[in-house]
């Protein structure tokens, strides 16, 4: 093994089979993926940089939504420079990959219920299939804005999904946290979103005594626990987010 | 090809450095490029105790910069001296401990943890940390503190000792003075410049400290002038350059300004292959213009 495979196994250059808008603001983009040998866990992410230039200088950490036959789907929402320069990216262009980092999620048995709201569905998507490959069962409960910002049809191998609008444009009307009895009956809970999302899927986990698992966000720069940016206050210390997450047991966070 | 450089009686294989903070305790990167090949790797900031760190956000993006505000979060010299760096040495890297003292005798209690490490190679004294309270940025912007703090190390360790600056002065070369007449072998020119950032949708700071440090190639002309001047001052003082490399070229801007060896760092968050890129740029310059030694370059551009 020469030196520069040694040393590129985590970093290469991948070309881009489509990018597309699925919903406001919301692109699907799908990859090769050149690191067959290594499959990407739900919950796991990459270090993507779009751009040539130096502005923006950092990549950005986008979470696997799928990976299948060498081919890898990330959902994005477009915020700032970064994911419209991502946006702008066409098929046949190569994009700078870094991974696969972070730490995924653990893929129980038995029955398994997913709760994301908006772009934070996105590993969830992943996880979905994955959890009923091991056999288990799933069901899950989605949130968004509109119905116009709904940019995946279904979850792969889900036996239910239940999808909440804020305004009631699709499905029912408010927040996936606004059932509790929806989410009774679970064995675990894996659950990515808005804070507020999941600061009361906590809330309704704890009570109800079901374990969950929690994919957290910070602003990261080296993506692999180098610079210490993306820092995460636990029940056991301080944790960063790119490293030792962005998915975290329930019973460590603080929610602060 | 001779890229060896010399840091007091240290002597590296080549001048590429980690800059302190960037690099974590040295392994992280190691799936990216080989860390033993670096010159010398300096350790994330190491103080007495270990530091939790400010709480975030810590970063924030700016054009063609980083904002930092991490606030020296490590394991406490002990750990790093008695089990990370007995790892690494072992491993081949070199490693440079940069230490920092939250009241001025520290230093010198730290400096001599280090000095009864054979792990340790070097000394990088941190008087200049934007983000925390007690010390940092205060001491380094003193020349009499700088003085007496290199004096403090200086007494307890025979190893090379080098004092990081920071930039946030009116004139850096008197504090390059100081640690000279301190007893400093070299000077790390230096440590991030003090930022801020405002959140138009709050009217607040976006940092919870309000300033913090900002780096990357954004600051790169600044740093490169302060290079100089600290050259031009102290021409027989060992300058370690240290803000926004991203590429070989911008190592060798560096080393005509007057620098002997130059730290990596926001960049490699980008390019996480940058040391090794930046040491074959700079073999083939010089074989490409038939430079045999790096005394050639350093300083040329006052020549």
């Amino acid at each position: 093994m020469t030196r520069k495979e040694r040393y590129g196994m985590a970093l290469y250059k991948a070309p881009v089979l489509h990018n597309r808008e699925a919903a406001k603001d919301i692109f699907i983009i799908e990859v090769e993926y050149h690191g067959k040998n290594i499959v990407p866990l739900p919950g796991q992410f990459f270090n993507i940089l779009s751009g040539a230039g130096y502005d923006p200088l950092l990549r950005r950490p986008i979470s696997v939504g799928g990976f299948e036959d060498g081919r890898l789907t990330f959902y994005y929402k477009v915020v700032g420079d970064g994911t419209r320069a991502m946006s702008l990216l066409k098929a046949g262009d190569i994009i700078d990959m870094m991974g696969t980092l972070g730490s995924g999620f653990d893929l129980l048995p038995g029955r398994s219920l997913l709760i994301g709201g908006g772009i934070g569905i996105a590993p969830l998507v992943y996880l979905s299939g994955a959890l009923k490959n091991i056999g288990g069962d799933v069901s899950a409960i989605l949130g968004f804005a509109a119905s116009k910002d709904m940019y995946i049809a279904g979850m792969p191998g889900a036996e239910s999904v239940t999808v909440f609008t804020a305004d009631g444009s699709e499905g029912k009307k408010g927040y996936p946290t606004d059932d509790p009895a929806l989410i009774s009956g679970a064995d675990q809970i894996y659950s990515c979103g808005p804070l507020a999302m999941m600061k009361n899927v906590a809330k309704i986990a704890a009570e109800a005594r079901i374990e969950a698992f929690y994919s957290l966000e910070e602003k990261m720069a080296c993506g692999i626990g180098a610079c210490l940016g993306c820092a995460l206050k636990t029940a056991s210390g301080m944790k960063m987010v790119c490293k030792d997450g962005p998915v975290f047991k329930g019973s460590d966070l603080l929610w602060t | 090809m001779d890229m060896r450089v010399r840091i007091g009686g240290l002597v590296l294989d080549n001048p590429v450095m980690t800059a302190s903070g960037t690099y974590g305790y040295g392994d992280e990167y190691s799936e990216y490029h080989d860390p033993s090949r670096i010159g010398a790797v300096i350790s994330k900031g190491l103080t007495r105790h270990p530091r939790e760190g400010n709480p975030p956000p810590r970063l924030f993006e700016t054009t063609a910069g980083l904002l930092n505000s991490v606030g020296l979060q490590n394991m406490g010299i002990d750990r790093f001296v008695g089990v990370k760096a007995v790892d690494l040495a072992a491993r081949g890297l070199t490693i440079i401990a940069n230490i920092s003292g939250s009241y001025m005798e520290e230093f010198g209690e730290l400096a001599l943890i280090c000095e009864q490490s054979r792990d340790i190679a070097a000394i990088e004294v941190n008087v200049s940390c934007p983000n925390v309270k007690k010390g940092g940025m205060a001491f380094g912007t003193d020349p009499r503190m700088i003085r007496e703090i290199t004096r403090l190390a200086r007494d307890n360790t025979a190893k090379a000792l080098i004092v990081k600056l920071s930039p946030n002065v009116t004139d850096i070369s008197e504090m390059a003075v100081a640690a000279c007449d301190g007893g400093a072998d070299a000077v790390t020119v230096a440590n991030t410049l003090l930022g801020m950032a405002i959140d138009i949708n709050t009217g607040r700071p976006v940092m919870s400290n309000i300033f913090a440090g900002l780096s990357g190639p954004a600051v790169k002309p600044v740093i490169m002038r302060m290079v100089y001047q600290v050259k031009k001052r102290l021409p027989g003082m060992t300058v370690i350059a240290s803000g926004g490399i991203k590429s070989w070229e911008d190592a060798l801007e560096y080393m005509f300004a007057g620098a002997t060896a130059f730290q990596l760092g926001t960049a490699m968050f980008r390019d996480p292959g940058l040391p090794e890129e930046v040491l074959t740029g700079l073999e083939e310059y010089m074989r490409a213009r038939n430079v045999n030694d790096m005394e050639e370059i350093i300083g040329a551009a006052h020549k």
